[in-house]
Parts: C-alpha cells; structure tokens; sequence
C-alpha cells in the first residue's frame, strides 16, 4: 500500500515530512462527531462478537450487544451459525432474556410469538392466533416471517465478527494481516479453545478509541504503570530472569495494528515465574517444547515468548498476553464506553496451567487487576482534558518516519506508528460520504 | 464463649476492619489478617451463585493470596498507583445480617451482608456497592483473625467507577 501525503482534514494534521501528526480532540470529544462515525464507521465495519466455542453445540445461544444492537448468536439445531437481532417481528420485545443458555425456541413474552432456532416463526401463541395470519407467515417458503438475520457474520481462527452493512467485503479482506495474528494465536494448541466462564464488564467514561490507543501503546508501560513493574520486579526476586522491556510495533492494513513485547511475568503458553514452583517449571517447560516441536524454534519461541496486544479497527481488542483476553467495546456516547473482557483457553490446559493462567490475569487485567484501574484513570484524565480545556490536538508524532506504511511497517515497540494508522484509516471513512 | 459473646467478638472486628478501610490505614487493614495462608477475592459480577465456583473456574474480579495481598496493600499505598492518587476514594463500609455463624475449632465462619459507598471527587454521584461476604475468621494467640474474605457483588457491570481500585 502506497502511503498518504501530506494532509490537513477536519481531523489529522499530517506531515510525514516534517515529522507532524496531530489528531483533532472533536474525534473524541464531540456528540455530532460521534453520530457521524457510526454510520461512517462503526456500522460499516467488522466487529468482534464473540467465540466459536461459546456456541460449540446445537441450540447454544449468547444475547449479545454489538455497538448498540441487541443480537441473539446462536447455533440451530441443524448445526448453522446465526446472528439475529434479538427483536420480536411482530411488536418488537426481546425474544430472549437471559445471556446464554441452550434453547430450540426463542418465545416473545407479549403475544407469544414463537421462533424456532433459526430464527423461523413456528407459532403466533395458538391455533387461533395462526388462523388471524396469512399461511405463508408459519411456512418456510416465500413469506415466511423469520428473526431478523445479520447477513455479514463470519469467522477468522474462531473468533466471530458482525458488520451491519449489507454490502460490506468479507471478512479476511477486512482483516488484513490482523488475519495472520489470530491465525498465530490459534497456534498455542492443536486441541481447539475454550470459553472461560465469567466476564469483566465495566464502564470507562472516556471515548472508546482512548481504550483502543492505549491496548497496544508501549510507550505508556513505564510511566502509567510503574506499581506493575515493581510488582513484577517482587515477583522476579531470586530468579535470574530479568525480562526488559522491548518489542515492535506493526501495521497491519485497514487501520489494524498491534504491539510485541517479550513477556514479562509469565503465561501458561509458555514462560514460567519461579513462584509458581517446580512442578508449574515441569509442566511449562513440556507445552514449550510441544509448541516448539509443532511449529519450529523461530516461530515457537515467538508464539511462547511474546506477548502481542492488537486492535482490529475501529473497536475490537484481542490480547494474546497473561491469556488471551478479548476486550469488546460498546461506545456508549461520545465520552462513555462499556469493555467487556473475556478470555478463552486451550481446552487441552493441564489444570496447573490453568491456575497460574487465572491468577494471572486477575493481577494484571480487569478491573481490580495491578494495572488496568491505572489505565482507566489515564483515560478518564484524558477525556476531561478535552472537554474542559480548548487545547484543540493531540499529538501522535513519536518516532514519525516518511516511509512508514499503515500496512507492514514495524517500529520499536513504544513508537505510535500504529495509532497513525489507525487514524488515517479513521480520517479516510470520515471524509467518505 | 455464649453465641452473643462471640456475636458481639465478630462485630467488634468486622467494624474496625471498616474503619481501617475506610481510613486508608492499609498497614493497620493488612494486620486484622491471620498468619498463614490467606484468601481475600471478589467474585464474578455476571454469574448467578458465583460463591459455588472458585477463582480457578471463573473470572473472578479480583482474587489475593498472601503474597497479591501483600502486594495489592504496598501497591496501594504508592503515589504511582494513579487510580487512587493524589485524590483518593472516600469509601464507607456497611456490614448488616450477619447470619450462618458456625464454630469448627479456632475457625469460625460466617455469612454478612455488605454496603460500601464510594466517592470520588473527579466522579460526580455515589458509587453503591451493594453484595454479602462470606468471611472465614481463625483465632490466633487468642485473638479474632480474618483468614478468608470472599465478596460477592450484586452488580452486573462495575461503573462509576468501573474499576476495583479500593479495599473493598
């Protein structure tokens, strides 16, 4: 992909030349710039939704909000994969309320309207009721009423995306090399994945693109979270493991990017910490080598070794770090977000492996974790700052070069190359009709 | 010991345990625990009857060993935990009902319910954080110890703010 030049819009000030990229601060701090995205980007692009394993059966089900839509995304009992806006057809009540379960039918509380898992209607309430309707309405043929289906849903190394425009391009060309990162991740095990059960769901009154930034910013690590860092030196104390930080970042096209950093206190795919003692050593040391005999010494150790935070513009998180860790988010308003973490495992995980996977992720991640409260503060700051001052830019300069690339650049690791391609690629949607 | 006695021993305990909290005395907080193994989490905010699954299942909020505790108190206490610094939480603990009282030996175990308020100057309104703890106490050199605290929030979704930040 050729680079853009030098350009001034409503919202990027970019120079490439003379080393100058500035964002506008309306990109997060304005409720007209935020109506104008969703149709221009939130509702034309690819959004993660969730993971094949949550609907691993016949008549599995999750409701689930993308942006601000209702889904119902379920497996029907003849195996298919459906995405369905959790609308009744008849009055418009939620066909389903509870957040996953197994279910052949979904039944509308109000007149009794009932779907079977494919979204068919198979019954208006009663006999009676269906005698009131044209025939056409309960049968499979033309005019048949069904749930609305979201026709873009796909799947790339089992992680399901929607994208509400009807005439979007399919998925692996959205993706780009964000494609090739989940396909690596799917590399830890030859035994598939599993859902762990629970989420963390919290609210961060910020613009949802500042969570985005700061997912794969290395540039923040030692400043933000210097108390991780001591921790992390506490829990290094008597080992010879001294890990540093380091690490690239990447373009990946379309606006995807991510960061790589060796890993610094440990993962159960596969980097032990000398407090998790002899047997965890055994135990790591044996899925290392299976990695490492399964995919070759280069690329095993880079699947063992590094941690990688990637966004998948506009809006979805998937870290391959202490677990793999999605972070969903649902803009709320312009200064609002909800993240929805989950994280999902090899379902071939000794349950040592496991213990040392969930408390890991509970002392760095989530809402109580080390280090993300800090994150949210830094956000929160960030936002108050522009919509309370009329300071107009921000800066995203830091180790500009003219011939990066928003596709297949690489940069060291606290550099935010990959922020300006995310940001070219927003500019690009926003100045589209 | 008369059940109104211990009755009266537990509440004494669970209220300075509040006080320290809400008073940020972290060091004093920390010094209410017994020797040993310790266990002190927050259970997962989406899953009915959470308490029935343990941290190694589900995705608990937070979950502290010894050592995590440890850390989490000095964490705490640091002018580079940004989340609570320079301006931190004001929190107010509210224990009621407390039921299920059950002595095995030195452990003594009990069920209470939990109202913590929270407020922050750069959040306008009142955080409420409302759920119950399951609390295991030991009795060491003669003195009530807290040897487990389990919380199970009645929330769906953790805002305003939407982070664990304080001793809860």
């Amino acid at each position: 992909m050729s680079r853009i030049g030098q350009h001034q819009s409503r919202f990027l000030q970019y120079d490439p030349q003379n080393h100058i990229f500035r964002v506008h601060r309306d990109a997060y701090a304005s409720p007209e710039v935020f109506a104008e995205e969703k149709q221009k980007i939130l509702y034309k692009s690819w959004i993660v939704l969730g993971h094949e394993t949550e609907i691993a059966k016949p008549g599995d089900f999750v409701t689930r909000r993308v942006i601000d839509r209702e889904l119902i995304f379920n497996r029907d009992s003849a195996g298919n994969v459906n995405v369905f806006f959790n609308s009744c057809m008849h009055r418009g009540p939620a066909v389903c309320k509870h957040k996953e379960g197994k279910a052949s039918v979904f039944v509308c509380p109000y007149h009794g309207w009932v779907y079977k898992n494919d979204g068919y209607l198979a019954s208006t309430g009663s006999t009676k009721a269906d005698a009131g309707y044209p025939a056409a309405y309960l049968q499979r043929g033309e005019g048949a009423v069904r749930l609305q289906r979201i026709k873009n849903a796909a799947q790339r190394a089992g992680f399901y995306f929607v994208n509400f425009d009807e005439n979007a391009g399919p998925l692996d060309d959205y993706l780009q090399g964000a494609g090739a990162r989940l396909d690596r991740m799917a590399l830890q095990t030859t035994a598939g994945f599993e859902m762990i059960a629970g989420v963390h769901e919290y609210d961060i009154s910020a613009n949802y693109k500042l969570l985005c930034e700061n997912s794969y910013d290395g540039y923040h690590l030692m400043q933000t979270h210097a108390t991780y860092l001591d921790y992390v030196k506490e829990i290094l104390k008597g080992s010879n493991l001294d890990p540093k930080l380091g690490g690239t970042v990447m373009t990946l096209g379309n606006g995807h990017g991510a960061f790589e950093i060796p890993v610094l206190s440990g993962r159960p795919v596969a980097q032990w910490l000398p407090h998790w003692g002899e047997e965890a050593r055994l135990l790591l040391e044996a899925k290392r080598n299976e990695v490492i005999g399964r995919l070759g010494e280069e690329l095993g150790a880079n699947v063992c070794d590094m941690n990688s935070n990637m966004v998948i513009f506009p809006n979805s998180v998937i870290n391959d770090q202490q677990t793999i860790l999605a972070r969903t988010i649902i803009p709320l308003s312009h200064n609002r977000m909800r993240v929805r973490a989950w994280t999902i495992a090899p379902k071939d995980e000794h349950p040592k492996l496991r213990e040392i996977r969930m408390e890991n992720i509970l002392s760095f991640l989530g809402p109580g974790g080390f280090a993300t409260p800090d994150d949210v503060s830094m956000l929160e700051w960030a936002q108050t700052g522009y919509e309370t001052t009329n300071v107009a830019w921000n800066d995203f300069s830091k180790g500009m070069t003219p011939d990066e690339t928003p596709q297949n650049s690489t940069a060291v690791y606290d550099d935010e190359m990959q922020m300006r391609a995310y940001w070219l690629q927003w500019d690009k949607m926003m100045s589209g009709d | 010991m008369s059940e109104a006695s211990l009755r009266q021993e537990i509440e004494q305990l669970l209220y300075l345990e509040a006080d320290y909290a809400d008073d940020w005395q972290l060091t004093s907080w920390l010094g209410l625990w017994a020797e040993g193994e310790l266990l002190y989490e927050v259970g997962p905010l989406d899953t009915p009857r959470g308490d029935r699954l343990s941290h190694n299942q589900v995705l608990y909020l937070l979950s502290d060993d010894r050592f995590r505790l440890e850390q989490r108190v000095i964490r705490m206490g640091k002018p580079t935990a940004h989340a609570e610094a320079p301006v931190r939480s004001q929190t107010r603990h509210n224990y009621t009902h407390l039921r299920n009282i059950a002595v095995d030996g030195d452990v003594i175990t009990f069920k209470v319910n939990m109202l913590v308020t929270r407020t922050r100057r750069d959040n306008e309104g009142v955080a409420i954080l409302p759920g119950y703890v399951l609390f295991t106490l030991a009795r060491q050199n003669g003195a009530l110890k807290i040897q487990r605290k389990r919380i199970f929030l009645d929330l769906w979704v953790l805002s305003n703010p939407g982070t664990m930040s304080i001793i809860l």
